[in-house]
């Protein structure tokens, strides 16, 4: 029998913060500059519809910083070779971009993600920052190799989307933009069918690239020779894959037979 | 007379009563209230599931500027007894010796506002001392488990009937038995053929939108004043009096609209914090939990049953013994009624000449379980319509015939000593069978897709249920009902409100529904058990027609008429071709300022130690199901392309909202079904918030979905009526069980029938 | 920088000026400051859409966006919904006449969803509304009744148009 401290209580779920400091800036230079100089980092503010749960879970907000104020950070363009994304763009705003047409199955996938209400405040730049597992968009951007472009008063910082899971020190930068090559051929399909138990991004375009996410896990990326047999691709995925809802022997034979049908589809594009 | 030919109101898909404040946004909620000087409260819970309470140092919470009180069990005195329950005590109000769950209730504080409240909680220190966790049926009934509770609890059995008994704590970690049986096992000896099969149920939350509430207040220092979201307000006062040990008069319990409940808003739950930090603070408290927190205060029951069915190769059922285990959480809630239900309902509307079975209450250290829309009956449908198609299959008979040769016949008693059935059983199996195309499916299968049906099934209207209504009129002729029964969505008001105008020969625009309050409203059991029109119903009609009579009497006598010449029309007396007011004639006798005719009802099953339960059942509730699926047999997904249900209304007062129980509750049914429950790593809840716990959404529906609402008119209600409500989960995780096996051969006998579960059934039989 | 923002805001066209906490919600002010409790919180984190309002014509969650967002903008909850003379709105009226709720806590969410769709798509698709009602959550009725209260309502509205 071990005593044990307060941290064995469970606090109630927040659903009203004290008031906090608010910081409203007008040009990602001066947001940047606020996470830099502020003794404490405030906490970023977009879409809000995952700053709320966090809060609830008991995240403690002693500054906020809103970065609806702020020009830009929206829209995306194909520009060098890359498709780039303003880290502001909305979920709703991108499904239907003209630009996110440079790769195909993208704006489809962005317009699948959530639901209405959520797509029209939900940031792209959000859904990665909230470092959920159940949130999907860096299952896709794992599949399409993007880069999450940071700054900060130190300068720009450049991430793959899964560092996003381990990289530390991200509280005083602000993600300003995702970028994806555009290497030739590339193309996205996601299969959403297993939703909530298991979801599938796979991304051709020289090497196939294929991520899973679960409820719980953190996605895994399987990448290769798009000629290997689906069972192959996910040899890789780690032994301890399995959560309370999974197998990785589900996933791992469910993902070969849904990227089957991914290839399919995305051999008709 | 029937009546059936000529009625104005009932039967008509009108708008509701509450139509214009609920889409205006108007209607009031308990979480809408504000009172002057309202404080707020929240509460600290265990991050353990079983400890002992060391100890616990609230005084830096105290000192926070906006704090007014702070509960633990150190202000707990001798002037309250501070468990409650239904028949066992032994939820404390905030934790005493231990905490039994991760979210037990260990303090609790009022403050000026919800987030000062939250910050004083911080501030609390509590040391616990871990004993060891008990997290499953298995591990409960375990050799060498820990106890959750080392003394027993005081509780009651109550009395019951022929064939059924009871015990409190038959073994360790048990809290109740419920056992019935009728026939000899003899029987068993004769049958061609014995099928045991064990059955796992999972759990889900009731996820009613409207969290728990209530707002509590002291007048006069010794008079509780509560509004609450609360399903049985005379069971809450009753128990709010022995809790606080005041008199039931000076205790008054307030309704408003409630936000859902689904079965989890009886009995204590908010209530005795806000009252008792209404009392430590001189304030009204108002106590709103987070949905997040509903999770932790009550669930339906996961549950293990086990089936031994003897049976003859012709198909006809002999008997029936079951042993059926209820995960009832941490507490006792609502566990040994739902014990008895279950234990009740296991043998499903079929005829056999043997039951025996046993329904145990084991206590887990996990959130506690309650009363869930079906009351055990959705665990026992699950497992006996499971099991009838299992048995059909291995007798090479068709479960559609097998059923039909063994359903009870309407007007057959269910068992011994019980009413008749009330609904021509084969005629709903019918409906739903050639909705879905059954027969042709079975001989021209398709690949991956199979058919299948369900028969859910339970006694309705409660046990021992009394209901008490009272109807006056004023001198112009408008009606004020007074019943206790909760309007939480069912549409319980307006069909209430809808008999009296028919009766008294109104449009439904004149009667207004009462706000309930325990200290005028008439005495009601409780809203639940579908009980609103089938039990209620009566005391309604009854007092509507006592009513009537006198006001037929009244103006018989002032016309020197005989009352059997009169009617009553719109509040004018007609007599031949003449229609008369009755304003004048109440004036012209009772004096300007006027009078109001009043008239009570009641209704009660009465008591009958022939019948198993004391009472034999009200109505029996009924919900036909017929599924037709598809399964991809590389993932495991099943999609359902067309779903059936069918309850039979007996007289529906109005079938849009007949409709929308049949629906709402089928919905229940897909997603437990399909993916909804309580995910428990160990004791630890791993999805208890909106976004982790997936409910069915718009899209979640089947392709096709049919709902069909039979009006069979043999129901005990007004005109006929039966209840609805909860019938229509009853059969749909069994009907698209059965069409899994239609189509693969593969019997899945553990919910939900999710991807990962069916893939490895499929897998295994490959 | 102090615990608390001036905003100016309408309110279902009324201008309203403000001084509200820095942390207080949307759903907080509207409730709370406003008195509009026909907005309901529910799940208290964006999923079930009881909260939902229109922010500047956009269905949003009020429980999670702040109150400081309105600064400026426009606010339509479902108490604006009927006309000057309480006449319903076509969404409350149809879901009034098909039952398409039950214990009403979701329904304000539903209707206000339901107005910002048709206020962009007046003629939706079966697939289209299923689409919609696909964001917010409804524990009672299995959605048909609203599903086909969203199809009445577009009707009603059409019909209105056209005379």
């Amino acid at each position: 029998m071990s005593p044990l401290d307060q941290s064995a209580s469970m606090l109630p779920p927040v659903r009203q913060l004290p008031p906090f400091r608010l910081f409203r800036p007008t040009t990602p230079a001066e947001a940047v500059e606020i996470l830099g100089s502020e003794e404490t980092p405030p906490v970023c503010y977009a879409g809000g519809t995952d700053l709320c749960l966090s809060v609830h879970e008991g995240r403690s907000v002693p500054s906020l910083l809103t970065l609806n104020t702020l020009d830009g950070l929206r829209g995306a363009e194909v520009r060098n070779g890359t498709l780039a994304i303003g880290a502001l763009a909305t979920l709703d705003e991108l499904s239907t971009h003209d630009q996110v047409t440079a790769i195909p199955g993208l704006a489809g996938a962005l317009g699948a993600i959530a639901n209405v209400r959520i797509r029209f405040r939900a940031t792209i730049g959000g859904n990665v920052m909230a470092r959920r597992t159940a949130y999907e968009v860096p299952i896709l951007l794992a599949a399409l190799d993007a880069r999450l472009i940071f700054e900060s008063s130190a300068g720009r910082r450049e991430l793959t989307a899964a560092d996003i899971w381990t990289a530390g020190d991200l509280d005083r930068s602000l993600l300003t933009e995702i970028e994806i090559p555009l290497t030739d051929g590339l193309a996205l399909d996601y299969d959403r069918t297993l939703r909530p138990w298991m979801t599938q991004a796979a991304a051709t375009g020289g090497i196939e690239r294929v991520a899973v996410g679960t409820r719980f896990l953190r996605p895994a990326l399987l990448s290769g020779d798009p000629g290997d047999a689906a069972e192959a691709r996910f040899s890789g995925l780690p032994v301890d894959f399995n959560d309370v809802l999974l197998t990785r022997d589900y996933v791992a034979g469910t993902g070969a037979a849904l990227l089957k049908r991914q290839r399919a589809r995305l051999a008709k594009e | 007379m029937n009546e059936s030919t000529r009625l104005d109101v009932v039967g008509r898909p009108a708008r509701r009563k509450d139509a214009g404040e609920k889409v205006r946004g108007k209607a009031g909620y308990t979480t809408d209230i504000s009172l002057p000087g309202m404080l707020h409260a929240k509460v600290l819970r265990s991050a353990i599931a079983h400890a002992r309470l060391a100890g616990i140092d609230a005084s830096a919470a105290r000192e926070l500027p906006g704090v007014h009180a702070v509960l633990t069990r150190d202000e707990i005195g001798d002037d309250i007894a501070p468990t409650y329950g239904y028949f066992i005590k032994d939820q404390p109000i905030v934790a005493l010796d231990k905490v039994r769950y991760e979210g037990d209730t260990v303090a609790a504080v009022a403050a000026e506002t919800e987030a000062i409240a939250d910050a004083a909680l911080r501030l609390i220190e509590v040391e616990y001392e871990e004993l060891p966790p008990v997290a499953s049926i298995e591990d409960a009934l375990s050799d060498g488990a820990a106890e959750l509770f080392e003394e027993a609890p005081m509780g009651i059995v109550p009395a019951y009937g022929a064939g059924a008994s009871a015990e409190l704590r038959p073994r360790s970690n048990v809290c109740y038995r419920f056992n019935y049986e009728t026939g000899s096992p003899d029987v068993f000896e004769t049958c061609d053929h014995v099928f045991e099969d064990t059955f796992h149920f999972s759990r889900m939350q009731h996820f009613h939108l409207e969290p728990f509430a209530a707002v509590a207040q002291w007048l006069d220092g010794d008079r509780i004043q509560v509004s609450t979201s609360c399903q049985n307000p005379f069971a809450l006062r009753k128990e709010l009096g022995r809790v606080f040990k005041l008199p039931e008069n000076n205790i008054s319990v307030r309704v408003p609209f409630v936000g859902g409940g689904f079965g989890s808003k009886n009995n204590c739950k908010a209530e005795p914090i806000a009252i008792l930090l209404a009392r430590m603070t001189g304030r009204p408290v108002r106590f709103a939990l987070t949905h997040d927190e509903n999770f932790l205060t009550n669930t339906q029951h996961a549950a293990i049953l086990k089936l031994k069915t003897g049976v003859m190769k012709d198909g006809t059922l002999v008997a029936r013994d079951s042993e059926i285990f209820l995960d009832s959480g941490a507490y006792s809630d609502a566990s040994p009624l739902v014990a008895e239900k279950a234990g009740y309902r296991i043998p499903g509307p079929y005829r056999y000449r043997h039951i025996r079975t046993s329904c145990y209450c084991v206590m887990t250290n996990t959130a506690p379980a309650g009363p869930f829309r079906g009351f055990g009956g959705t665990q026992t449908s699950w497992a006996c319509e499971s099991q009838m198609d299992m048995i059909a299959g291995r007798l090479g008979i068709d479960p559609l015939e097998f059923r039909m040769k063994n359903l009870i016949d309407l007007g057959e008693p269910f068992v011994p000593g019980e009413s008749g059935m009330d609904s021509d059983l084969r005629e709903g199996l019918e409906l739903v069978a050639r909705e879905i195309g059954y027969r042709e499916r079975k001989r021209n299968p398709l690949p991956n897709r199979g058919v299948g049906l369900a028969l859910g099934f339970k006694d309705g209207g409660g046990v021992n249920k009394p209901a008490q209504a009272r109807v006056k009129v004023s001198t112009f002729g408008d009606i004020f009902l007074h019943c206790g029964t909760v309007e939480i969505g069912q549409g319980a008001h307006s069909a209430l409100a809808a008999v009296v105008a028919e009766i008294l020969g109104a449009p439904a625009g004149r009667v207004r529904y009462m706000p309930i309050n325990t200290d005028h409203t008439p005495f009601d059991q409780g809203t639940n058990a579908s009980s609103a029109i089938s039990v209620m119903g009566q005391a309604v009609e009854r007092a509507a027609r006592s009513l009537r009579a006198q006001v037929l009497d009244f103006a018989a006598d002032r016309l020197g008429a005989e009352p059997q010449d009169l009617d009553l029309e719109d509040w004018h007396i007609r007599k031949g071709n003449e229609a008369l007011p009755l304003a004048p004639m109440i004036m012209g006798y009772f004096g300007g300022t006027g009078w109001e005719f009043t008239a009570d009802g009641f209704h009660k099953a009465e008591t009958d130690h022939a019948a198993p339960l004391e009472t034999q059942c009200v109505f029996w509730e009924l919900g036909w199901g017929a599924a037709d699926i598809e399964v991809d047999p590389d993932t495991g997904l099943i999609t359902v392309h067309k779903l059936v249900v069918s309850g039979d209304a007996g007289q529906a007062i109005n079938p849009l909202v007949c409709r929308g129980q049949d629906e709402g509750a089928a919905v229940m049914g897909l997603g437990q079904a399909l993916f909804e429950e309580m995910v428990y790593d160990g004791t630890r809840l791993m999805n208890g918030d909106a976004l982790a716990y997936r409910v069915p959404m718009a899209q979640d529906l089947p392709q096709e979905f049919v709902s069909i609402t039979q009006e069979q008119g043999h129901g005990p209600g007004p005109f006929g009526a039966k209840g609805m409500g909860e019938g229509g989960m009853l059969p749909v995780a069994p009907a698209i069980a059965n069409a899994l096996f239609d189509a693969t051969g593969v019997r899945v006998a553990a919910l939900p029938l999710s991807p990962p579960r069916v893939k490895a059934a499929l897998e295994k039989n490959s | 920088m102090s615990d608390t923002v001036s905003i100016t805001c309408t309110v279902n066209g009324e201008p309203v000026a403000a001084e509200v906490p820095t942390s207080a919600t949307l759903a907080d002010f509207i409730r709370e400051a406003r008195g509009l409790t026909g907005t309901k919180i529910a799940c208290g984190h964006a999923v079930c859409g009881a909260c939902t309002v229109h922010l500047d014509s956009i269905p949003v969650s009020s429980c999670s966006a702040y109150a400081f967002e309105a600064d400026g903008a426009e606010i339509r909850t479902v108490e604006g919904l009927e006309d000057a003379d309480g006449e319903l709105d076509p969404v409350q009226a149809a879901f009034a006449d098909l039952s398409a709720f039950q214990c009403g806590y979701c329904t304000s969410g539903m209707i206000m969803l339901t107005r910002a769709l048709l206020d962009r798509d007046p003629n939706p698709s079966g697939e289209t509304i299923r689409k919609w009602l696909s964001s917010n959550i409804c524990r009672c009725t299995g959605y048909e009744l609203i599903a086909e209260a969203v199809a009445k309502a577009a009707e009603a509205a059409n019909a209105e148009t056209k005379r």
